[in-house]
């Protein structure tokens, strides 16, 4: 039954195509020398790379777009909070002690005032001060004898 | 020294640790020129139809261990590679730009410029002939004018019907009498 299938078929076929039906089925591509005795072994090194490489553990999973972009946005974060919550530490001269001002001006040196503007300064300071007080002559006197000041040189100087 | 054993035989060896290579190798001798021509008709070029026959094998490989041994392994291998050679054809599109017509219209400039075919004019003619059906029906003509697949077969594999497959065949057969004809 098969064999006459197949001759109608060819019948069929010569019918439809006189052309096609009359030219050998030949194969006309050429192929490099060896490929069919070497191409098991090819087959063979290429699935033992690739055995070998999913076997031995990698970083490779690290450098997906996936896992970096959420890491790069939780560093982020994290940075910038650290950074806008930091208390800041703003100096007030009044807090310092005469050491501590003595020690920065050393280390930084002297900034160049000029003499007149600090001479008005502390005659400002002194006349805005509300916390100063006049000294009785009893005072000035111990304070002469405490810190043994001349008072001859004192008042050649006045 | 393949032909020696039956697929089922060396399914049964491939299940075993020691024989397992063994098996793979006799099976990848027995069946790689049949799926290498089956490929290069459809690719045209040589280191094409290689590098989708070695992805061939390498998914036989992986997947050879869930394979039913009562299934015909040659009908299985046949797919692998059907499905593999589309694949390639879809991604040259994809990779290209080109429009889905006119990768045979790539194919055919390319295969004018081949100096690896050694037909004769007329088996040229043929050749371009071919390379101007649809994918799937240059499929259908290769495995049933080349290598003279029964249609029951050739249904497995490409999963289409008997009746379809012929009426694909006959089509092919007179858009390429038409063209042979032609000047």
């Amino acid at each position: 039954m098969n064999k006459q299938n197949e001759i109608s078929d060819l019948g069929e076929f010569k019918k439809m195509a006189p052309t096609l039906s009359l030219l050998k089925k030949e194969n006309h591509f050429s192929v490099p020398s060896n490929y069919f005795d070497e191409f098991p072994m090819k087959v063979k090194s290429k699935i033992d790379a690739e055995e070998n490489a999913s076997s031995s553990f990698s970083f490779a999973w690290l450098f997906n777009y996936k896992v970096l972009t959420p890491i790069g946005v939780c560093t982020i974060i994290i940075l910038g909070a650290l950074f806008f919550n930091t208390p800041t530490q703003t100096l007030k001269l009044k807090e310092l002690t005469a050491y501590e001002i003595e020690q920065s001006l050393e280390y930084y040196g002297y900034p160049s005032i000029d003499d007149e503007f600090l001479a008005v300064l502390y005659s400002e300071e002194n006349n805005d001060s509300e916390d100063q007080e006049e000294l009785s002559e009893e005072e000035i006197v111990n304070y002469l004898l405490e810190e043994e000041v001349d008072v001859s040189q004192l008042y050649y100087e006045l | 020294m393949a032909e020696k054993y039956s697929d089922r035989e060396l399914l049964e060896q491939f299940k075993s640790e020691d024989s397992r290579h063994f098996a793979f190798n006799t099976i990848v001798r027995k069946h790689q020129e049949k799926l290498y021509w089956h490929i290069r008709r459809m690719v045209l070029d040589h280191d094409d139809a290689d590098d989708i026959l070695q992805n061939t094998w390498i998914k036989t490989w992986k997947g050879l261990d869930k394979f039913r041994s009562d299934a015909n392994l040659y009908t299985w291998l046949y797919r692998i590679a059907t499905n593999e050679t589309i694949t390639f054809l879809n991604n040259k599109k994809k990779r290209f730009f080109v429009p889905i017509g006119d990768v045979e219209h790539e194919l055919a400039s390319d295969f004018e410029s081949d100096n690896t075919f050694t037909g004769d004019q007329i088996q040229r003619k043929l050749q371009q002939a071919i390379l101007t059906l649809p994918e799937k029906q240059r499929l259908v003509f290769n495995m049933k004018y080349f290598e003279e697949m029964k249609y029951t077969q050739m249904s497995e594999i490409l999963d289409t019907s008997v009746g379809a497959l012929k009426a694909s065949y006959h089509h092919a057969i007179k858009k390429i009498e038409q063209k042979l004809k032609q000047d």
